[in-house]
């Protein structure tokens, strides 16, 4: 799998990427990551359905978006705990449960305020304003939270474990993944029990929620997305995928202009994709073809 | 493994850096050395006690119906794999062949060659079928080339697996097994079973080594106890048994820098410049990787070579040659906790796999063992208990080796002061060698 990884690096380094390649022309934006800064770029991409603006997270902070009139804002976070306040943004994940409700993971901005490096699971009820923190504080570095089935899955980077709470985040059964960072996963909408996850060069599933994981597939950078009866996933290079069986196979079905970061799925047909510089595509025909809904 | 994780390790918090595990494995290393200078001062593993298991046990381990029934199980269990691996599914993640020769038998008989002694001897199928078919050997096996075919096997077998890569080829790699197995059974068939397997025969030889770290031994058909470490001692010395030892360590050492991001940047540029020679675009990853893994050999023979010349100073009339036979055997307990620690959870976790994959060998939908839907449980270690185990393997591999070597050298030298003055050099190999081996394993974990 490395010697994969060597290969796609070695094609793209003699500029020869070719079909597999990612097309990246060059002129990625910087407005809203900084790309000399090592991956990841995109932490979070969702909706508030308070007002429909997309609420994006990224190695710069967290952005809040309007796609009508494309306009930018820069939501300025501050997390308390224990007596202690930070500003925090980036490298901030979250997920909107409800009108202005955020949930949420990441690390203080600012390294002297005091609070540790691990923020834990968080919760907003202001859209992103103030944060409070709900448990696991200095213990759990939350990469992703899916909110589905009545629970909480997420996947926790420090302790290498998919953590799943019935209570709305206060207590956690932790469920070790394979090895490697999982760099996305999703649950299937109809098996509370169901899961795929990506690590870097893998793709896992689970069918006892979590437990015991298989290896099904080989990919670089799988991001995944699964609403209704859609199970997307879109590799580093750029490439679109469908499955039909659950994520025992994948046919590719269209392509994005970047690399792939963070799906949000608004249903089976409607998807969006950030990509690594912040650009926000679309579709509505579950993955064939992507417009741009925003630009950075 | 790609990092991917902004500069936050994976791993959970360490109650200490990473860098205090390498002090304080070289702390334990200079205080071994100490204690063995004042508390060691004759030579006590050169001559070993053996007994025999008691209850006519260690008889019936060794018996001929235990040895045709392993023969039997050692032919009849790669037969599948290599079944498998031409008639099962294409792709590596689904077919049982790169599991069962690159995790079980590669991984899995270093641990149970530790454990249980030359368990590979007994289920050898190349030796099993040169035994089946009386090959006796037409010619006397040349002492010249001593373990250097085996050395070159493994050479070849790493090569396969962490440079070409056809562990994700499961065709290819039991295409490899069939053509080994006609080199071997030509090789017995001109210098006889017994020869070609102790010598020439590369796993013979790997899991053989290890083997003798062992406290179980077999002797003629009795299986018996020894204390630890006593069967390395008795090493024979023969031509190529450094390069042996160079290869194993050696290759451990390139798989894991090769998961660092260092080498990777490097080996695009080298792979490019490859490229830039006229060699194909497609093989130039290829052509990168192998000179990193003869490198890595190349590194820890002359480290080993560096240690040899630097014994040479103390004087006492050793040649170069006499030195580097004479403590090659040091190096086994090294390239074992390389192995072990390094691969410590591809067994324990891919292990697992096998379960599955051996239940539907051909991927028919079988279900032959009623494990057919399992899967890998992950949570049989935690990250921070491999991390644990890994750095506990290093530094006791690396004590033995220093216990080792101390005691050939008080038989080398005959004077203790001259002894311990030449054990500076080797602790200052073994220091550094520690401090490789967990360097290599935090770039792989992190």
């Amino acid at each position: 799998m490395r010697r994969l990884a060597l290969a796609a690096a070695v094609l793209l380094a003699a500029g020869c990427g070719g079909a597999s390649g990612a097309r990246d022309d060059g002129k990625r934006s910087a407005r809203l990551v900084d790309p000399s800064k090592k991956p990841p770029y995109v932490n979070a991409l969702d909706i508030d359905p308070a007002d429909g603006h997309f609420l994006l997270t990224t190695n710069r902070g967290f952005y809040r978006i309007d796609p009508r009139t494309k306009a930018v804002r820069t939501v300025r976070g501050e997390v308390a705990a224990g007596g202690r306040r930070s500003p925090v943004g980036t490298f901030l994940e979250l997920d909107a449960i409800g009108p202005r409700k955020l949930l949420g993971s990441g690390h203080p901005d600012r390294t002297d305020a005091g609070l540790p490096a691990y923020l834990g699971f968080m919760r907003s009820d202001d859209a992103g304003r103030s944060w409070r923190v709900v448990s696991r504080l200095g213990e759990a570095d939350l990469h992703k939270i899916v909110a589905l089935h009545g629970r909480l899955y997420a996947f926790d980077a420090v302790l290498g474990a998919i953590l799943i709470s019935s209570d709305g985040g206060r207590t956690f059964t932790e469920r070790f993944t394979p090895r490697g960072l999982v760099i996305d996963f999703v649950v299937d909408p109809r098996d509370p029990r169901y899961l795929l996850a990506a690590t870097e060069d893998q793709l896992f599933r689970s069918d006892d929620e979590a437990a015991t994981w298989r290896a099904v597939d080989t990919g670089e950078g799988i991001r995944l997305a699964w609403a209704g009866e859609t199970l997307l996933r879109a590799d580093k290079d750029g490439t679109v995928l469908r499955s039909e069986d659950r994520g025992a196979t994948f046919a590719r079905v269209g392509e994005v202009p970047g690399e792939p970061y963070k799906f949000k799925s608004l249903d089976a047909e409607r998807h969006y994709l950030a990509l690594s510089d912040g650009t926000i595509v679309e579709t509505r025909d579950a993955g064939a073809r992507w417009t741009t809904a925003f630009a950075p | 493994m790609i990092v991917f994780g902004h500069g936050l390790v994976q791993r959970a918090d360490l109650p200490i850096p990473e860098s205090f595990f390498a002090w304080g494995s070289a702390i334990v290393l200079v205080v071994s050395f100490a204690a063995l200078a004042s508390l060691w001062p004759r030579p006590r593993l050169e001559r070993v006690d053996w007994r025999p298991l008691p209850g006519g046990l260690g008889r019936a381990l060794g018996s001929r119906p235990v040895e045709v029934a392993c023969g039997a199980l050692g032919v009849a269990a790669p037969a599948v794999v290599v079944w498998a691996g031409f008639a099962g599914p294409d792709g590596p993640l689904d077919n049982l062949a790169p599991t069962a020769i690159l995790v079980f038998f590669w991984v899995g008989f270093v641990f149970l060659s530790v454990l249980f002694g030359d368990v590979f001897r007994a289920v050898n199928p190349w030796r099993a079928i040169g035994r089946l078919l009386r090959l006796r050997g037409r010619a006397p096996y040349p002492e010249r080339l001593g373990r250097w075919p085996a050395a070159a096997g493994l050479l070849a077998f790493t090569w396969i697996e962490l440079v070409a890569l056809w562990g994700e080829a499961p065709r290819t790699l039991v295409g490899a097994v069939v053509a080994y197995s006609l080199l071997q059974l030509a090789g017995m068939a001109r210098f006889g079973v017994e020869p070609w397997i102790s010598r020439a025969e590369a796993f013979s030889v790997y899991f053989g080594l290890f083997a003798r770290l062992s406290v179980f031994e077999t002797r003629e058909g009795v299986v018996g106890l020894r204390p630890p470490l006593g069967g390395l001692p008795r090493l024979e010395a023969l031509p190529g048994t450094v390069a042996v030892v160079c290869v194993m360590i050696g290759s451990v050492t390139y798989d894991g820098f090769s998961q660092g991001r260092a080498w990777r940047d490097f080996a695009v540029d080298l792979a490019d410049g490859f490229a830039a020679l006229g060699v194909p675009l497609a093989e130039a990853p290829t052509v990168a990787g192998t000179l990193g893994l003869l490198l890595g050999v190349a590194l820890v023979a002359g480290f080993y070579a560096l240690g040899v010349a630097g014994a040479r100073t103390v004087g006492g009339g050793l040649d170069a040659d006499r030195l580097r036979r004479g403590f090659v055997h040091t190096l086994v307990p090294i390239a074992m906790v390389y192995a072990a620690a390094h691969y410590l959870t591809a067994l324990l976790f891919q292990g697992q796999a096998l379960a599955y994959l051996a239940s539907d060998p051909v991927g028919r939908g079988w279900d032959l063992f009623g494990t057919a839907s399992s899967a890998i449980d992950y949570s049989v270690i935690s990250q921070n208990g491999t991390w644990y185990a890994q750095v506990g393997l290093v530094v006791l591999g690396h004590v033995a080796a220093l216990v080792l070597a101390h005691d050939r050298a008080l038989v080398l030298y005959g004077q203790p002061r001259l002894a311990v003055r030449s054990q500076y050099w080797m602790l200052g190999v073994m220091v550094g060698f520690t401090t490789l081996a967990l360097w290599l394993l935090a770039q792989a974990n992190a």
